[in-house]
């Protein structure tokens, strides 16, 4: 009895252990997220990283530097205060900021035998790895103007490099010819296009003139460290074909949706703290310019009733600020910050700007003089306004080159403000004043310092750059802007 | 055949004892009627003795004219004379003094804790319901040893956080297992990052405030994983195991009923600046000849407020008695305080209870209502508590016990520095003007329905610039939340025989959460409506053997149980885009744009095996042993099966020797390892999908890389301890020290977003917790109508991060302006910012231009505490009864951004009155006025500089070590003053007993080091601390509680 007893006293301890033991077989099939999918399309990452990068660098710092913007009561940004930006949300691509990171998943999925198949429903395996590789030189140019030195060939490995080491700005731009003269020379025009290219809807012939035209950007903006290798450039990319007429200008078209709208829209709906800045107010009145009524709205309530344009004084302290009203100043004008006012990626004018220029460099045998005026005629046309009397007045000093396509390129790359501060950066011109306020006195910035991040996640490499490159100020010149 | 087996057994049994009678029982407690396990029965004089098993059940052979001698320890001895009955129940009296050496350990099974080898405390839920805390985490502040708790003591059903020995996980749940009753209970808190450091968003607290302390018989803490190693990894970081009231056996229907009544009161005020008001510049502007107000300024930097007529910004609005009107720009040093309103929290609870031999039951329901200090917020909560239990037959008991806890909130105001809707406070504090009048705020609202703000754009536009009327956010965009949980569980349990039962149990933890969120048309920012639902299941089904016997001198006690975990999670959210299409229409229908959804489901499964076993030798000397084994869903296959050990054990020395002075003396001895798991889809890499761009998808790589090649994590501990009583109980010293570490840590480390990701799971890192708990008791004075009792404890914890990822120094915990991390080799927590540089003397350095030299990525500081404690006295005189709880925190820092801000917009007092010059500081520098940097310049003179007032608090802010402060604090945290009335003034009355109580909580803040706000500000319950930042002024409650039964 006892022992029938025992039996059963054990043999009811191991049924819940048999219970355990069967249901544990379906674990695997459990741990599968059924929130995501695994495999998407390649032009869905396209579409994703093409509004991302437009995003990432479609900011406030450069406007602002520029002077094409002032702020209107907060002014630190106009005043220099904070040196750090984050760059990370060029590489990462969570959210609607695609980022590289899916551009390199791109031209992985086109590359893997054993996925190249099934990512070739977005267009050919060459073109998307083309296009991956033009928007990607697109990126790092953008960064590196903006940082310096920075992860480039170590970055965007995942977990083979969580550290990547930065690279010198010169490795970076010998990188970025490199990698555009390839990708130009691999687009296949007569092979199917990208699928999900909200830039160019699949127009490889486009991408390559873009490829080419960012070349001669490339290329132009070693101009004054590097002339031989900025000539070489720059004649590879002429050679090849560039934006010369607006129709074929790269652009973003924001959509008039709230997850797609332009950001400034998004920004004025419930704030103004931007206007348009006195320097750029005054420039455009002096020369009596007819992008002005584009570029800025009408003050609501001058001061001096007969200034029908405002711009906000430049970089005065919060207090002389605050006391400026809203209604006294220009905002900027309703074409470009509306829910769907485009972002210029390149445009002929800049293109025909960099042709003056190498012309006037004479590394073409192109006319300095037609081309700076077809560059402004350009500008006019991109901005839909009627230039014919004011082209009259235009003139070009082949003695000073530098002054007049500086001062002419800064109005021409208005909405594009990093273009525009870049281009101050090389050319020295306009003569821009640093900020009356600015802060701790400081001159106006060449660069933006690296995130604090890189100082706790990557610190090692991240003191070895800013031992070659200089301190981690805004003051520190970057390798083109010696 | 179970009958059979039985009578077989007891012939089996008596075939010993022919020359005795069986004498057999059941040993209760008084109080509640359950059985007690582990006592000792023994025959005076005699050395024959036995002990009741797991239902309190004994069985001794014993003749007639034997004395019976029943002792257990925190009861009091009986002795019973055996008579000619065979069946002998007793029912013991707890000893209140010694009350405490019976604690609840794992699974629920009461031991005496000499047998333990490890530290648990205990805590009545007496005092919990009088001192009515809305947060039950909150009520254990200062009581026990080696807890931190950190509350948001000024909000409407806040978080807390609850931290025992340290913190053990990088970067996961460091906060212990609630389990109610043997139910595991979530404790979730879903704040958003943006809420936890403070950048904004609104703090829906933790959700273990959902146990009612009504219906709480006492919570027991068990610290460390050695006391926990039986629930399992979520037990790494300690148990608060709560066992809630039962009915108990007794003649009719008892009924009870507690009501407290709580008066909440601001505590906690900035010091603001009375003197100068809105604006920029000490001087008016003018429009149209009149003096203007600068009212785009939110700062306070503008004219002194010395009665000057003004057109203030109401006199704007035609609506005003004062439209038109120049009005005196004079201060108003109570607007704000006034804006506060009184809160209370009234608390009712009825609780009936009954018993029989063959069913005990109590039902109680309590409801709860809060008025919060901000206007317009209030919190409801309706708990339904049911427990009972039958006996189906002999030896087949069914128990069930359930709770709903229904939870309203209306109007859950905004936390931090940028919430959608805004913070009110964040605006008083940090961004405000001091004249203002809040009367003239009060009507909030014009005719056509715009809203009335002293923040207008400028005359001829009275649109909002930053800041809506506080009024308007509060009444116009109010957050609507609710929680409706069901937790409890039923069980069947079968007393094989005595010494051998089996029990099953189901548990279930259930509660649907559902958030809603406004922003209310013509609001500054666009109107929007959102909501989030969350459903939070969590089941266990679970089997138990217990065993227990005595052989001789050795008493044995096993525990052998299996137990299948399942949990599941479905978050469903929604909010608008691009606005509403009809004005106040929240409803996510009404969105213009396609609606952000979003659509999340994860589940789990852990499937346990476990045993114990507990040896004691003659009381002296107790081993326990236990082991587990996991199998997790959420690890790869090869690596899901994970086992765990836990060694104990305890000596009762002064069993060998007789002392006067220490009576009681044991050294106990623990070593325990915890596996750990992860959460659900952490092992293969997935797209995320963005926002389409019109009809093209639009998908990404997250930013978070998953990791196929996980293992389980292992928390190693050892504890070692002591428990000296002296002189009969009069004093005594609990002495714990531990070791925690953490290996193999799963972690979702923060990387360098170039690598393509900003986060990667990995299995790394290491982490160290080292420290001790003293429990310290002494009755100074103990007569028959007056007692004093003092209790103190003091814990300290030193905590260290071994190692991380290979190549890694730094995990990222989060920022805001300042970074808190943990860097390998130093404490976690440590707070990174930049600083005023030093000079090699150690002198503040300035420039030239007379601002201090910056020195950016400094280490600054933790968040964590170098040491707790609390200290209770109480005191009682025949029916009355006082005890006072002090409780106290040393060290770790906190970012003030109040204190930050406040500066930076002359708000706070620090930026008026006069510099070392004896001038006015906001005078300008060209007339003495303004303030030096003190510091020296590079070349070691003294700094001779001075800078306007506005420009020197302006750039401070850059220097944010100046506003990261030492969190310490000492808090009066609890007073009690009741009266129990004598049973003799009852007993002409229905009353069965009676008591009042006047009590406090959170009564002054008696020492602190940070300025103008609580040191005490969490903004969630996870490992995101150590940001202040629009903090909601802590308030004190007091009131009274009433208590009576019949």
């Amino acid at each position: 009895m006892k022992r029938i007893f025992k039996t059963k006293v054990w043999a009811l301890l191991l049924i819940p252990s048999l219970f355990l033991a069967s249901s544990c077989e379906n674990f695997e099939e459990m741990n599968v997220d059924p929130n995501n999918v695994s495999q998407v399309p390649t032009s869905y990452l396209f579409t994703n990283t093409m509004r991302g990068l437009v995003r990432s660098q479609f900011q406030t710092t450069g406007i602002i530097y520029a002077q094409h913007w002032a702020e209107t009561q907060y002014t630190e940004t106009s005043r220099y205060e904070t040196p750090q930006a984050s760059f990370y949300t060029f590489f990462t691509g969570s959210g609607d900021n695609g980022g590289m990171i899916d551009l390199e998943e791109i031209i992985k999925l086109n590359t893997d035998e054993a996925t190249k198949g099934f990512a070739s429903a977005s267009g050919s395996n060459t073109n998307q790895i083309a296009v991956a590789r033009i928007m990607k030189a697109f990126a790092c140019q953008k960064m590196t103007d903006m940082w310096g030195d920075l992860p480039y060939s170590e970055s965007l490995k995942g977990n083979e490099n969580f550290s990547p080491a930065y690279d010198t700005q010169e490795a970076i731009y010998a990188g970025l010819v490199k990698e555009l003269t390839e990708a130009s020379q691999q687009i296949n025009t007569s092979e199917r296009g990208i699928v999900g290219d909200i830039i160019f809807n699949g127009d490889m012939g486009a991408w390559k003139m873009f490829a080419n035209s960012l070349l001669l950007r490339v290329g132009m903006r070693m101009s004054e460290v590097a002339p031989d290798k900025a000539k070489a450039a720059v004649t590879t990319a002429l050679a090849g074909g560039v934006i010369t007429k607006n129709s074929d200008n790269a652009m973003y078209r924001y959509l008039p949706d709230a997850n797609n709208w332009n950001p400034y829209y998004a920004h004025f709906l419930t704030r103004t703290d931007y206007a348009i800045s006195d320097v750029l107010v005054n420039e455009l009145k002096a020369t009596n310019d007819p992008r002005l009524p584009v570029f800025a709205d009408p003050a609501p309530a001058p001061k001096d009733a007969n200034a029908k344009y405002v711009g906000m004084p430049y970089g005065v302290r919060n207090s002389i600020a605050g006391s400026i009203t809203n209604d006294e100043i220009s905002f900027p004008g309703i074409a470009v910050r509306s829910a769907d006012s485009p972002y210029f990626i390149m445009t002929a004018t800049e293109v025909l700007f960099n042709q003056a220029e190498a012309a006037a460099r004479g590394w073409t045998s192109g006319n300095a003089e037609s081309l700076f005026k077809a560059a402004i005629a350009a500008s006019m046309e991109q901005w839909g306004v009627d230039g014919t009397a004011y082209m009259a007045t235009v003139t070009y000093d082949a003695t000073n080159w530098k002054k007049s396509i500086g001062d002419n390129k800064w109005i021409a790359l208005y909405t594009q403000g990093q273009e525009a501060w870049n281009e101050w950066k090389r050319l020295d011109y306009p003569l821009l004043q640093p900020a009356p306020d600015a802060s701790l006195q400081r001159a106006i910035p060449r660069r933006r310092g690296y995130p604090e991040s890189e100082f706790s996640l990557n610190e090692k490499n991240y003191t070895a750059a800013v031992a070659r490159q200089g301190p981690d100020e805004m003051e520190t010149r970057t390798w083109w802007d010696k | 055949m179970k009958k059979v087996l039985l009578s077989c057994l007891m012939v089996f049994l008596t075939t010993f004892a022919f020359a005795q009678s069986k004498v057999t029982g059941t040993i209760t407690a008084a109080e509640d009627g359950s059985g007690l396990p582990g006592v000792s029965v023994r025959i005076k004089n005699t050395t024959k003795g036995t002990q009741t098993n797991a239902m309190g059940k004994y069985s001794i052979e014993a003749k007639k004219g034997d004395v019976l001698q029943i002792s257990f320890i925190g009861y009091t001895l009986q002795e019973v004379n055996v008579g000619n009955q065979s069946v002998l129940d007793v029912s013991l009296i707890s000893d209140d003094r010694v009350l405490q050496e019976v604690v609840v350990t794992a699974l629920g099974v009461k031991r005496s804790e000499r047998s333990l080898g490890y530290a648990v405390q205990q805590v009545s839920g007496e005092g919990l319901a009088q001192a009515r805390e809305t947060n039950v985490v909150n009520s254990l502040q200062g009581k026990i040893a080696g807890v931190q708790i950190t509350g948001s003591p000024g909000s409407i059903g806040g978080s807390s956080r609850i931290i025992l020995r340290g913190v053990n996980s990088i970067s996961s749940n460091n906060q212990p297992l609630f389990v109610i009753d043997g139910t595991p209970i979530d404790n979730s808190n879903f704040n958003s990052v943006g809420t936890q450091r403070g950048g904004g968003g609104t703090d829906y607290g933790n959700a273990a405030q959902d146990i009612n302390p009504d219906d709480v018989e006492s919570i027991s803490v068990l610290k460390g994983p050695s006391a926990a190693a039986l629930y399992g990894s979520r037990a790494s970081n300690g148990v608060i195991l709560i066992t809630t009231k039962k009915g108990n056996k007794r003649k009719g229907i008892g009924v009870n009923v507690n009501s407290s009544t709580m008066f909440n009161n601001i505590l906690i005020m900035p010091d603001y600046q009375d003197e100068y008001g809105g604006g920029y510049k000490q001087s008016f502007d003018t429009y149209n000849g009149e003096p203007i107000v600068n009212y785009a300024a939110d700062e306070s930097w503008g004219p002194r407020m010395d009665g000057q007529p003004v057109r203030q910004w109401y006199s704007w609005y035609p609506d005003d008695p004062d439209f038109g009107k120049q009005t005196p720009f004079s201060p108003n040093p109570d607007n704000i305080r006034s804006f506060y309103e009184n809160g209370r929290i009234l608390s009712n609870n009825i609780a009936l209870s009954g018993g029989s031999d063959a069913a005990l039951f109590r039902l109680s329901y309590t409801n709860l209502n809060q008025k919060g200090t901000i206007p317009n917020s209030k919190m409801d909560r309706n708990t339904l508590n049911f427990s009972g239990s039958s006996k189906l037959s002999d030896k087949l008991t069914a128990n069930i016990s359930a709770n709903y806890v229904k939870t309203n909130t209306f109007g859950r105001p905004s936390t931090g520095y940028s919430a959608d809707q805004g913070n009110v406070v964040t605006s008083f504090n940090q961004w405000f003007q001091r004249q203002i009048d809040m009367d003239k705020l009060r009507n909030y609202k014009t005719a056509d329905g715009a809203d009335r703000t002293w923040n207008i754009k400028s005359p001829t536009n009275l649109d909002p610039l930053y800041w809506e009327n506080p009024y308007w956010v509060l009444n116009e965009s109010p957050t609507v939340d609710s929680r409706s949980r069901l937790f409890g569980n039923a069980s069947l349990s079968y007393q094989i025989l005595p010494e051998l039962s089996v029990a099953a149990f189901a548990r279930t933890d259930f509660y649907t959460d559902r958030r809603e969120q406004r922003i209310a048309s013509r609001s500054i920012p666009q109107d929007k409506y959102s909501e989030e639902i969350r459903d939070v299941r969590e089941n266990n089904f679970e089997f138990l053997a217990q065993y227990n016997k005595t052989f001789g001198d050795i008493s044995v006690a096993a525990i052998g149980g299996a137990n299948i975990r399942m949990q599941s999670y479905y978050l469903n959210s929604a909010a608008t885009a691009g606005g509403l299409n009809v004005p106040n229409y929240f409803n996510i229908g009404a969105s213009v744009d396609r609606p952000a959804i979003t659509d999340f489901f994860n589940e789990k499964q852990v499937n346990s095996v476990y045993g114990s076993l507990n040896l004691g030798w003659k009381d002296i000397v107790y081993l326990d042993a236990s082991i587990r084994n996991d199998v997790s869903s959420t690890l790869p296959v090869e690596n899901n099966s994970y086992l765990y050990p836990a060694l104990g054990g305890s000596f009762v020395f002064t069993s060998l020797f007789e002392s006067k002075v220490l009576s009681f003396g044991k050294l106990r001895v623990g070593w325990a390892q915890v596996g750990s798991d992860t959460d659900p889809y952490q092992l293969s890499n997935v797209y995320g999908a963005g926002n389409p761009y019109g009809s093209e998808p639009a998908f990404y790589v997250p930013n978070t890389l998953n990791n196929s090649l996980l293992r389980p994590e292992t928390t190693t501990s050892t504890e070692i301890g002591a428990d000296l009583r002296f002189f009969n109980g009069r004093a005594g010293l609990d002495f714990t020290y531990y070791e925690n570490r953490t290996s193999d840590q799963i972690l979702d480390i923060a990387v360098s977003g170039a690598s393509g990701f900003t986060r990667a799971f990995v299995n790394a890192g290491e982490m160290e917790n080292k420290g001790f708990e003293v429990q310290f008791t002494v009755s100074p004075i103990r007569t028959s109508a007056f007692n004093w009792d003092v209790s103190f404890n003091f814990a300290r914890n030193r905590n260290k991060v071994v190692s991380l990822a290979p190549g890694l120094e730094n995990y990222l915990i989060a920022s805001w302006g300042p970074s808190v991390n943990a860097f390998v080799g130093e404490p976690y927590g440590t707070i990174i910012a930049e600083t005023i540089k030093l000079d090699d003397q150690g002198r503040q350095l300035v420039d030239e231009n007379g601002y201090f030299v910056i020195n950016r990525n400094q280490r600054v500081g933790s968040v964590l505490a170098d040491f707790t404690g609390g200290l209770m006295n109480s005191f009682s005189y025949k029916g009355f009864s006082l005890s006072a709880l002090i409780d106290f925190q040393k060290g770790g820092n906190i970012y003030s951004v109040t204190n930050r801000y406040g500066s930076y917009s002359g708000l706070l007092s620090n930026t008026v009155g006069n510099n070392d010059r004896g001038v006015a500081q906001r005078d300008p520098v060209s007339a003495g006025g303004g303030i030096r940097a003190e510091g020296v310049l590079a070349d070691g003179s003294e700094n001779q500089t001075y800078l306007e007032s506005v420009d020197y608090w302006g750039t401070l802010r850059n220097y944010r070590d100046e506003y990261i402060y030492d969190a310490s604090f000492i808090k009066l945290r609890e007073v009690n003053f009741g009266y129990a009335i004598p049973a003799k003034f009852l007993s002409s009355t229905p009353f069965k007993n009676a008591r009042v109580a006047f009590v406090g909580r959170n009564l002054a803040i008696l020492f602190k080091n940070i300025p103008n706000v609580d040191p005490e500000a969490a903004m969630g319950s996870g490992n995101i601390q150590g940001f202040e930042n629009g903090q909601h002024p802590s308030f004190s409650s007091m009131g009274f509680n009433i208590n009576f039964g019949f």
